[in-house]
């Protein structure tokens, strides 16, 4: 197995920890949510601030997903120029596409970084139980970061693919060029 | 250059963009991001990308949409569609078509549990279509009906898209949820009825079933309390002033869980799958939002939607004619994008241009989603199709367009009732606040 191999095994199984971690997270959130309700209705008690977290679990959990699908490509694409090229029209186009997301979320995780830098500095707080958001968005821009990379794996697939199929298309051409010149 | 220039030269570079393999969420935030840069600076221009994403994705309101998609994965997972088939069965069965009658039934109960056009005719394609082909039902026919009940899953509240819908518009969910009433019984009239002509002609195409006594009807009804609490709970809840949006959501969720392991189902291996389903479906719709509200910035310091409402306001165009229009081209983007994209690639040009002419955002919402779906099943693409292709291999898609013609025909005459009449979408919502 070569080391690229290897890094995209690691890789798909990283992605799909992170993603499994946030979803357990969103499943503790429902959970805690449930129990928030049945406090209040029984005991008239809620659990104090729940609602407050809300916006810190949220960030966190979409955020856990986000490196997952782009390995996965699970977002919305249409494939309709590559479909009408052929095979390796798509890889090319996919790898297009994935460098242009990886700028993207290459200025992201600069941005949310530098954002939570400003908001450590601010020394940001939650309305009602006083929690620092910034180690939250400390996370948050971390799976960003993590987004980079990940994307960069997508697009030497893509540039591999298309680097195969114009190998695979070349001997195709060069296996179906022999009978003829044997025939003359 | 002009703002506007650059707003349109932005829309098109968009597309290219798109045309080219960049994914939409992508495409929309670079557009954003040059076209604001270029107007503005590039200072701010890259800022924006932080704090729309940061604001995306800490807003508590669009984090019910994972709840909800979790819901739905695990319901499916605790087999509650099949409850549901069998319940709309149970009462429907012995009539002419009478699981094709129950396929839209169950699409639309199931559409209360899982909030998705794609995953509800994934489900019942699975479900509902190997009783219907065993019953001897015509397979276009069959598949016509899987696909186009699907569409009910993103109408019957409690919506995804329309979720994404009211916190773009700025609107209250639950007064679209509230909204979505009428108009999602009307969808599933309009299918029945589309289902009792097409028989009348070819009455071969989907035979009667035996008829349940009511004492049966009765213990079917009993065997599937689970399904009929969670929409007690959910539905109810909401409509009931019980539970928030958020609360509903996570009861919804934790109830499916419990179902699936209270019913054995819920191994570990389909416990991941669930929880991967849910990830995957809300990066793609979260990635297709942030990109959304980048562009949107762009777009709004453009004043192109001003400048668009003014033209077409001094143009002395027919309200109706825009409206046409406007229809055509969502029919059009809904055949060819996902619901969330078409919705979400031209709110921000589209709904000032539909407050200007004196309708609501809410009635819009509603009419909006309609007619994005019906493109999910309208040709070249109708994701609805491919989707169930992709559960039932055996199926051409040609097959399966030809059994959506008669649903096709049904859509257009909701869709035109519902443009028609403002009224049947804003009723509910007036009287129940």
């Amino acid at each position: 197995m070569s080391s690229f191999e290897q890094i995209d095994r690691a890789v798909k199984r990283f992605t799909r920890m992170i993603a499994l971690i946030g979803l357990v997270g969103l499943l503790t959130l429902a959970l805690a949510t449930v129990l928030d309700v049945m406090l209040r209705w029984i005991f008239n008690s809620p659990i104090v601030g729940l609602n407050d977290t809300y916006s810190l679990f949220a960030a966190l959990i979409i955020a856990s997903c986000l490196p997952l699908c782009i390995y996965r490509r699970g977002n919305i694409t249409i494939r309709f120029v590559g479909n009408i090229f052929g095979e390796r029209a798509t890889n090319v186009l996919d790898a297009f596409g994935g460098l242009v997301s990886l700028i993207i979320f290459s200025v992201m995780a600069w941005q949310l970084w530098r954002y939570t830098d400003q908001l450590a500095r601010d020394g940001e707080t939650t309305w009602v139980l006083n929690w620092p958001v910034s180690p939250w968005w400390r996370l948050v821009s971390i799976l960003i970061i993590i987004c980079v990379p990940v994307t960069l794996i997508t697009v030497i697939q893509s540039a591999k693919s298309a680097i195969r199929e114009k190998d695979a298309s070349g001997r195709v051409e060069s296996s179906s060029a022999q009978p003829r010149e044997g025939n003359n | 250059m002009d703002p506007i220039i650059v707003a349109v030269l932005g829309v098109l570079f968009m597309f290219l963009l798109i045309l080219l393999q960049v994914p939409i969420g992508i495409a929309m935030a670079v557009t954003g991001v040059v076209g604001y840069g270029l107007l503005s600076g590039f200072g701010p221009a890259i800022t924006i990308i932080a704090t729309e994403t940061s604001s995306t994705i800490s807003n508590p309101d669009l984090a019910v949409i994972p709840l909800f998609l979790l819901m739905g994965n695990f319901a499916s997972v605790a087999g509650l569609s099949g409850d549901i088939y069998k319940l709309a069965y149970a009462f429907l069965g012995h009539r002419r078509g009478g699981l094709a009658l129950s396929t839209v039934a169950g699409c639309g109960l199931f559409g209360a549990v899982c909030g998705s056009s794609t995953a509800t005719a994934a489900t019942f394609g699975k479900v509902a279509l190997p009783e219907m082909l065993d019953r001897k039902y015509a397979p276009h026919f069959a598949a016509g009906c899987i696909a186009a009940g699907g569409t009910l899953g993103s109408l019957i509240p409690p919506s995804v898209i329309l979720i994404v819908y009211a916190v773009i518009a700025e609107e209250f969910i639950v007064t679209l949820f509230i909204a979505a009433i009428i108009p999602g019984l009307i969808s599933i009239g309009a299918y029945f009825i589309a289902i009792m002509i097409y028989l009348r002609i070819n009455p071969k195409a989907g035979p009667a079933g035996p008829r349940m006594s009511w004492r049966n009807r009765f213990k079917t009804t009993l065997r599937c309390w689970g399904v009929i609490l969670i929409l007690l709970v959910v539905v109810g809840g909401i409509y009931g002033g019980v539970f928030t949006v958020t609360e509903a959501a996570a009861f919804g969720a934790v109830l499916a869980f419990l179902f699936a392991v209270g019913r054995r189902k819920m191994t570990r291996r389909m416990f991941w799958d669930a929880l991967e389903g849910t990830a995957m479906t809300t990066a793609m719709i979260y990635g297709i939002i942030i990109g959304a509200n980048i562009m949107t910035y762009f777009v709004t310091v453009s004043r192109m939607p001003d400048e668009l409402v003014g033209l077409i306001s001094g143009s002395q165009m027919p309200t109706f004619l825009v409206l046409t229009l406007l229809l055509f081209v969502y029919l059009l983007l809904g055949s060819i994008f996902d619901t969330v994209a078409a919705m979400l690639i031209t709110l921000p040009f589209v709904l000032p241009l539909i407050i200007d002419m004196g309708y609501s955002p809410i009635w819009w919402g509603i009419v909006n989603v309609v007619v994005i779906e019906i493109g999910m099943i309208t040709p070249p693409i109708g994701l609805n199709v491919f989707v169930l292709h992709g559960v039932a291999q055996d199926l051409s898609l040609t097959t399966i367009f030809r059994g959506i013609v008669p649903f096709l025909l049904a859509d257009i005459g909701r869709l035109i009732i519902l443009v028609v009449f403002p009224i049947l979408i804003m009723w509910l919502p007036g009287i129940l606040g």
